[in-house]
């Protein structure tokens, strides 16, 4: 019985791990698929994910409008996470990825540009005070920590650099803080509801570009349904800050986000387990007279606990 | 559990590098790849900055359409547009509709040429088919070279910075370009001067709202948006000049500084003779060769005033357009030969041209 109940909680937990960051690698949103659990102590909770995200919608302020250069833009990550507990309260979270952005202007011959490589890393210290667990309905968590710009910022096609939002890497440091708290309705925490918040302050890279200030707000519910399967939904605000080049605002860049963000998840074992995610956006209105922004986003995720 | 385990991460890593693998490889394929085979560009790589929209992200117009003045709803007065006049039919291009496409293929009679507008750097230029360009349509690359517009020609894929005028990438480099006279004007003075002007308008095949500036403040404020080679502080960076370029000579007129209803300066550069005309209420100003390309002749040039798009008369009594081209006296239809020149924001021109003589 006490191992059924803590299958069911871990299964629930890694369901609605919330987004876990807001930094992105060079303009993506990219660890918005971030595994955002608190190891327990001594314990080592892995994860990979890849994820697919699609930049084809062309928006005027909150209006959608046609894209007549059928563009197609998408980026693919490959995101491996680990966390480790160092004791009941604190964990550590660290995460390697790697980047493959593409352009493609359909109108266009010769106009496919790629750019992949080792994206940006991410150190984050939790603290997690409070635990569901048979005694707790709740679970409060805090985490702090630093994207960290592994990889390439200035790579090159045809003898020039591909713009910020093509770079592998965003090129700089931002400073993360992540906040969480879920609350279980029943013992077994078969069903809970969470709220999150977190956000990112990004530096000025070496080429003199700074990603907007982004910030973002979730809520969502998760269910543990029967045969261990789960689904979770949430929705997401998030505003960005115009991005800016030698402190000069960048026309097009920043605006507000909302999304849903549904996940189901299927327990492979007590230690093990897969998740599939997707972002839809709901609405957005953004800055400037125009912009390319998220179309969708799907994400595979395989979590393992050690 | 282990074999699980294994066998997830595999279909996991498997799924990513075959999703990676396709597509292309990592290089900006050229148009037509045997016949660009020089990838090196003739100017300074670290100064060429990708904009973000791709190839082709920014659509030229291939096929554009006008109507006529009394059609165009968008136009306010002080709105510029760009008008270019080939034999009896004159064509208007607006800022408004050339900021979100910045390259029109376009023809009039017999004269295919290709008339572009940077709406980061100011500066309209149209651009005559000939041997050098080839007979090619031309697009945007996406690119920029001191904050200014590269066009790519459709055949050969290579690349050309506007305000160079000449290729700087592709089996094409090097080779120049020649501009056709055109003017800038506002859009008061141009329905006033051409009233039966065929005017680009916003059916492009394109959902853009052409009310719409593209690019915030910038028009007006002090900022660049990307890094250019040279800050010359003598002007605002978003003054408008008419540039010249004569050899190595270079010249800058302050179109703001011209008299308010016409002024005609009769000027040497390089010592080659031009002649200048500009208006500061209308917000235009063009160069021509002030020697006669049909007797070599050096003419002198007075201002004909408030008789637009008559504007000055020379020393022989022959009345010339603002387009060069001589509409009474013993040289009527005779056309002055144009100029490396066109109007663009100060701190462009200064940046492709730092040693420029400035006339304000």
């Amino acid at each position: 019985m006490i191992k059924k109940l803590v299958k069911i909680i871990v299964l629930s937990i890694c369901c609605n791990q919330v987004s876990a960051a807001t930094c992105s690698c060079a303009g993506v949103p990219l660890l918005s698929s971030m595994e955002a659990s608190s190891a327990d102590s001594g314990k080592w909770y892995l994860s990979v994910t890849y994820e697919e995200h699609n930049i084809n919608d062309l928006v005027s302020g909150s209006d959608d409008i046609n894209d007549e250069t059928e563009r197609a833009r998408e980026s693919r990550s490959l995101l491996l996470q680990a966390d480790y507990g160092v004791n009941e309260s604190w964990s550590i979270t660290g995460m390697l990825t790697y980047i493959d952005h593409r352009r493609q202007i359909g109108i266009s011959q010769g106009s496919f540009a790629e750019a992949k490589g080792l994206g940006d890393g991410l150190i984050l210290v939790k603290y997690t005070p409070q635990r569901i667990n048979l005694f707790s309905s709740w679970e409060y968590s805090f985490g702090f920590g630093s994207k960290i710009p592994l990889g390439d910022d200035d790579y090159k096609i045809n003898s020039v650099s591909v713009s910020e939002d093509l770079q592998p890497s965003s090129g700089s440091y931002s400073w993360l803080a992540w906040g969480y708290v879920t609350y279980a309705f029943d013992q077994a925490a078969r069903s809970q509801i969470f709220l999150s918040a977190n956000t990112s302050i990004n530096n000025e890279n070496g080429r003199n570009y700074q990603f907007g200030n982004e910030y973002n707000f979730s809520v969502g519910t998760s269910y543990h349904l029967q045969n261990d399967w789960a689904i979770s939904a949430q929705v997401r605000y998030r505003e960005s800050l115009p991005d800016e080049r030698a402190d000069v605002t960048i026309p097009n860049t920043g605006g507000e986000w909302v999304d849903f963000m549904p996940a189901i998840q299927y327990q492979l074992n007590q230690s093990s387990g897969i998740k599939l995610a997707a972002r839809i956006p709901l609405y957005r209105n953004l800055e400037g007279a125009i912009q390319f922004t998220t179309s969708d986003s799907i994400s595979l995720t395989y979590s393992y606990a050690l | 559990m282990k074999a699980n385990l294994q066998v997830v991460i595999y279909i996991v890593i498997f799924l990513f590098i075959t999703a990676c693998g396709g597509g292309g490889g990592t290089s900006n394929n050229p148009i037509s790849s045997p016949t660009n085979n020089d990838q090196d560009w003739n100017i300074p790589t670290e100064l060429i900055f990708d904009g973000g929209p791709g190839r082709d992200g920014i659509p030229s117009l291939d096929d554009p359409s006008f109507v006529s003045i009394d059609a165009m709803t968008i136009m306010e007065p002080h709105d510029l547009i760009i008008g270019i006049k080939v034999g009896d039919v004159v064509k208007g291009y607006p800022h408004k509709i050339m900021d979100w496409h910045e390259v029109s293929n376009d023809i009039i009679g017999d004269q295919p040429y290709i008339l572009s507008y940077c709406p980061l750097t100011g500066s309209a230029i149209a651009w005559e088919l000939d041997d050098n360009t080839g007979d090619s349509f031309f697009g945007v690359s996406g690119l920029l070279y001191n904050s200014n517009l590269i066009m790519f020609d459709r055949v050969t894929g290579s690349n050309w910075p506007q305000m160079l005028m000449q290729s700087a990438q592709g089996s094409l480099r090097g080779k120049e370009a020649s501009n056709l006279p055109i003017f800038e004007m506002n859009w008061e003075t141009f329905t006033a001067t051409y009233p039966n002007a065929l005017i680009l308008n916003e059916n492009t095949g394109f959902s853009r709202n052409y009310l719409d500036y593209p690019y915030g403040t910038y028009i007006t404020n002090s900022d660049l948006l990307f890094e250019v080679s040279t800050i010359d502080a003598r002007l605002h960076p978003k003054q408008r000049v008419l540039g010249v370029k004569i050899g190595d000579s270079t010249r800058a007129y302050q179109i703001s500084k011209f008299a308010g209803d016409l002024q005609v300066i009769n000027d040497t550069l390089e010592n080659e003779n031009i002649v200048v005309i500009g208006s500061s209420n209308s917000r235009f100003g063009v160069a021509y060769n002030s020697k006669s390309r049909v007797d070599d002749k050096v003419l002198v040039f007075t201002p004909i005033f408030n008789q637009l798009p008559v504007t000055m008369e020379d020393n022989e009594g022959n009345q010339w357009d603002i387009n060069g081209v001589a509409i009474s006296g013993v040289r009527v239809g005779e056309q002055l030969s144009t100029l490396f020149s066109y109007d663009a924001y100060w701190f462009a021109w200064v940046a492709f041209f730092p040693q420029t003589s400035l006339v304000n």
